[in-house]
């Protein structure tokens, strides 16, 4: 069964919200599709058999609600639980607590006047700056999607096509079999998918949308550990045909390494050099600031949002600690002691 | 490299050398044709971003350096961007990338030695049991 259209768009999209528990937040983010330059011409939100209201609350705003028999136990699988309804030649994927910026979307199927690309994404910004944890992943963001993220794009090969918000060509998302959860990070994978298919994958940096980040350390403990295991289960899955993608390939090697002695000199190193040897080794942590400064203040400047990135600039170097950590867990569990992690903690 | 991984220098080089490398492979594209407008822009924006990356890291050397001169007399750290430890990383960077294409070098042989056509054993006319 497809879904008859809702809106008579002129572009043939259909957005799937995948929900479980997002009564709070699930109604802003439809309004927010609905209200687009360019809006889908359907919005299915898959409630995963939620607990609170989400049903009720996403069919109030507008939205067409399906429901799996059972839970699917992740994003993923609520998502590829959509895809037999979808009818248009695009399909979007976007979290329950994630709005989009009005043209969001016009600007995304910018991407698709390329016959061979299967899937875009765009910048990713926080929608609540107000904890440290929150301040220190709006430094993350701005930075990785100011500098990074245009360079991969450049060079034909963003790293993931975001899982918050991305489009795709639905034949394309189809012919793989729709979002995999044989990992924790799917974003990851189907990105990967689509690069061993030979198809190409954009990024467009003014596509922005907002979503909720982790507040607190519990919350973003649990993101982590999703992101930093899913990232080594896509490099268990796919190191074969990546080593294939020349600069997938580079960039793949790098951040595997990078995350390892980073997290090796942060965790160990930087401490006992400082504590052993000489105080001074401790600015250590804080030496590549100016280089993460430059770019997130270009992009904090064209957002008018300069106090904004200079108050939270601090909250970065705690995060990042908290990313070694966790990356060198998931490092240990995953590939030295073998024990693959598979239960999905929402973590936002 | 990406929100929730923790590495800066290898990734940050990396990067920084891709913006730089860009002009020339622009350049290349322009005398064959290939390039544009936006592109050209795109590639300057980037490189002028990586350059100013390594300027602001000079600038922190050095107002480091005369900050603790002034407060403590003798300053530890060097007043410019230290070649050592940027020629190290340079060297880690390389050492990594090489031993990712030999990986994929090894593979492929492997995987073209596999898919080669095994030799068949034909029976020659004289051995044969139905002569």
């Amino acid at each position: 069964m497809t879904l008859p259209r809702q809106h008579p768009s002129t572009f043939p999209l259909t957005a799937i919200v995948p929900a479980f528990n997002e009564a709070p937040s699930v109604a802003e983010t439809i309004r927010s599709v609905q209200e687009q330059t360019l809006p889908p011409c359907n919005i299915i939100v898959v409630d995963d058999c939620s607990t609170d209201e989400t049903a009720a609350v996403a069919e109030a705003a507008g939205a067409w609600v399906a429901r799996p028999p059972d839970n699917t136990g992740s994003k993923a699988g609520a998502q590829t639980f959509a895809l037999p309804f979808v009818a248009t030649e695009y399909v979007m994927a976007l979290d329950a607590d994630t709005t989009l910026a009005r043209d969001a979307i016009e600007r995304m199927s910018k991407a698709f006047e390329d016959p061979e690309v299967a899937a875009a994404s765009g910048s990713v910004i926080p929608r609540q700056v107000s904890t440290m944890w929150e301040r220190g992943r709006y430094v993350e963001y701005l930075f990785a999607f100011s500098f990074y993220k245009r360079i991969q794009d450049h060079y034909g090969k963003p790293l993931i096509s975001s899982g918050c918000f991305s489009l795709y060509r639905t034949d394309k998302l189809r012919e793989i079999g729709g979002w995999s959860n044989r990992t924790l990070a799917e974003d990851m994978d189907l990105t990967w998918t689509l690069y061993q298919r030979g198809h190409k994958v954009r990024f467009l940096p003014d596509a922005v949308c907002y979503p909720i980040e982790p507040h607190n350390l519990d919350l973003m403990r649990k993101q982590l550990r999703r992101w930093s295991h899913g990232f080594v289960q896509n490099l268990r899955l796919h190191w074969r045909d990546v080593l294939g993608l020349g600069y997938l390939r580079s960039m793949v090697s790098l951040a595997f390494w990078d995350s390892i002695l980073a997290s090796i000199g942060y965790l160990f190193a930087i401490p006992v050099l400082a504590l052993l040897v000489n105080g001074a080794f401790a600015f250590a942590y804080v030496l590549d600031a100016p280089v993460i400064l430059v770019p997130v203040l270009l992009s904090a400047h064209s957002r008018r949002e300069v106090g904004r990135a200079l108050a939270s600039f601090p909250a970065y170097f705690p995060l990042r600690v908290a990313n070694a950590l966790m990356v060198l867990k998931a490092v240990f569990v995953e590939l030295v002691l073998r024990r693959p992690l598979h239960v999905y903690e929402k973590g936002h | 490299m990406s929100a929730g991984l923790p590495g800066a220098g290898l990734a940050g080089l990396f990067f920084i050398l891709s913006a730089l490398l860009a002009v020339p492979i622009e350049a290349v594209r322009t005398v064959r044709g290939r390039s544009s407008r936006a592109s050209w822009l795109r590639v300057t924006r980037h490189a002028a971003l990586a350059l100013a990356m390594i300027a602001a890291l000079q600038l922190f050397f050095l107002a480091l350096g005369e900050a603790i001169e002034q407060f403590f007399g003798k300053s530890p750290l060097p007043k410019t961007l230290p070649v050592a430890p940027v020629l190290m990383t340079l060297g880690v960077l390389v050492v990594v990338l090489s031993a990712a294409k030999v990986l994929e070098l090894v593979l492929r042989w492997r995987s073209r030695v596999r898919d080669r056509p095994q030799p068949v054993l034909v029976p020659s006319r004289a051995s044969s049991p139905a002569d």
